[in-house]
């Protein structure tokens, strides 16, 4: 006898469902795989199959009301067809031994965006969704870092994003559908392309200008010469009173950090 | 090594509540309400801020802590990487003892996710005693195993749940938490008598008693920890406090919380009158 073995078994008896239908149907084969005594092999034989279907059931039960605590947007779109991609995931991802709370839940969200791209069973701005949900919850549950909010940029100050900070770029207006979904109403939805960014508990949504702004701030221009690009990329003079405003904003966000100043530059 | 004698040893602690986060702030505030806290050591393993929240709950409440993943009968062993995170939980708390399940949760590669029963056979019980021997060497204090319900029964057993847990407690010296409510529903589920299964068990090992509510569903009781306890395990509790010396109760609420802690403290007032004064040593509030 291996306790080893037949602890093994029950455990994947339990937690695979396809496991589970093989047995039903041919127990031989599913005990062929392990070295089991015959006396275990015959109490295997005389498991209620009622009970097994009601704990395995229980199993994945309670793995989905951690799924819809941690994504509670998602799992108001709740039904047959997101039961479906929850089942086929604890199917495939059994819980691993050791495995924190939070890297389980994050890989059932990675997992979702994969599927739900090609999910026509659901809503199509689905996908959004769950990477939206994604984003926060890294956002949320990640180590802090410290953040200098400063109370004003000067033209020398060399603006860099923040530690930790996130940009996503989604199809749908997916802030507003979240928020309606959480909020437990009907969302308005459009196919417009949105930009969030995400740092600690702040999700912000940004226009393209905004994002582009983010993505001159790599600590190394100053303000003046990061003002000077947007002028050029715009097209549009005048421009260094709303871009300081923006980037101001965007550092009292936690987006930016103020970063070293070039003392070799007057005030602006 | 634990012997008998240190759990004969611990003291009495009263009637206590599981500590959850949901109610946190309330029980915080009202130190008087409860004689200890049993906390879910589980929660706690993560990161050091979880370290700092055990610290400020057992500045508070003396504290227990209560874990779910040590699947003290795996066959495979214990993950040590596990109990070197619980041990820093165990130590911040300065209890006298560990609680954890004469279950398993786990085999390689799978994470069952859920406190399952074991199969009482002389090897499940030679692995099971390694085990625990081992957890107690190295958590430096007794173990408390509990009794889990369970939903599927394996039909092959060399021995009784009650003779397992005696020769598991005189092999180790570990104790027994006696989860009432888990007794109550496994005697209705699979239709055995619970006083039958008291009187076999090591009665006098018993240190601490769970006691929680849960509700029927297509003809089946769930431990579901969201209700009131029921009458039947006050019953059934009394009967059991009436036959040894129960040095702690705990109980557990883990979701459909009430509006306030009135209703949790109620039931904790209850199941300090059961347990009447018994003798023990708490010298200055600690475990």
């Amino acid at each position: 006898m291996s306790t080893a073995e037949m602890q093994a078994y029950l455990a994947r008896l339990y937690t695979d469902s396809g496991f589970r239908r093989l047995f039903y149907r041919d127990e031989a084969e599913t005990m062929a795989e392990y070295r089991l005594a015959p006396r275990e092999r015959q109490a295997l034989t005389g498991i209620d199959r009622r009970l097994l279907e009601f704990f395995a059931a229980s199993l994945l039960n309670k793995r989905r009301k951690r799924w819809k605590h941690a994504y509670p947007a998602l799992f108001q779109l709740d039904g047959p067809a997101l039961g479906r991609y929850c089942a086929r995931y604890h199917d495939i991802h059994p819980l691993r031994p050791g495995e924190p709370a939070r890297d389980e839940i994050l890989r059932f969200g990675r997992f979702m965006s994969e599927t739900l791209p090609g999910a026509d069973d659901l809503p199509p701005y689905t996908a959004d969704l769950i990477r939206f949900e994604v984003m926060a919850l890294r956002l949320r549950t990640a180590d802090g870092g410290s953040v200098r909010r400063a109370s004003g940029l000067r033209a020398g100050d060399r603006p860099a994003r923040a530690d930790g900070v996130v940009v996503e770029a989604f199809e749908y207006n997916v802030s507003e559908i979240h928020q309606a979904l959480a909020a437990g109403t009907e969302p308005q939805v459009r196919a417009e392309p949105e930009m969030v960014i995400g740092t600690g508990a702040v999700m912000l949504a940004a226009a393209r200008p905004t994002v582009w702004l983010i993505g001159q701030c790599d600590g190394t221009r100053t303000l003046r010469e990061i003002v000077a690009a947007a002028e050029t990329h715009f097209g549009q003079q005048g421009l260094a009173g709303t871009i300081q405003a923006t980037l101001e904003h965007l550092v009292a966000s936690g987006v930016l950090e103020a970063g070293a100043h070039d003392r070799s530059l007057s005030a602006a | 090594m634990v012997t008998s004698e240190a759990v004969a040893r611990l003291p009495y602690l009263g009637s206590g509540l599981g500590y959850r986060r949901e109610f946190a702030d309330a029980l915080l505030a009202d130190g008087s309400c409860v004689d200890f806290v049993e906390i879910l050591t589980d929660q706690f393993i993560e990161n050091d801020a979880d370290l700092d929240e055990v610290r400020r709950v057992c500045a508070r409440f003396p504290a227990v802590p209560h874990g779910v993943g040590l699947s003290v009968g795996s066959a495979t062993g214990l993950d040590r990487a596990y109990l070197a995170k619980i041990k820093k939980v165990s130590d911040v708390t300065g209890s006298s003892y560990y609680s954890e399940h004469l279950c398993m949760t786990r085999a390689p590669g799978i994470d069952i996710g859920h406190l399952s029963p074991l199969m009482f056979t002389e090897d499940t019980l030679r692995c099971t005693i390694r085990n625990v021997t081992m957890a107690q060497d190295f958590l430096d204090k007794p173990l408390v195993l509990e009794n889990v319900t369970y939903v599927v029964e394996v039909p092959y057993q060399e021995m009784s749940q009650a003779e397992f847990f005696g020769r598991l407690v005189d092999a180790t010296g570990c104790g027994v938490l006696l989860d009432v409510t888990n007794l109550y529903i496994n005697a209705t589920n699979h239709r055995f008598d619970a006083l039958d299964f008291l009187a076999a068990m090591p009665l006098d090992r018993i240190v601490q008693v769970h006691l929680a509510g849960g509700f029927a569903t297509d003809g089946f009781l769930v431990d579901s920890h969201s209700e009131a306890v029921g009458e039947e395990v006050w019953e059934l509790f009394a009967t059991l406090a009436g036959k040894t010396r129960i040095r702690a109760c705990v109980v557990e609420h883990d979701a459909n919380f009430p509006h306030t802690l009135a209703p949790l403290i109620d039931q904790v007032n209850r199941a300090r009158s059961l347990l009447g004064d018994t003798a023990g040593t708490v010298a200055d509030g600690r475990l």
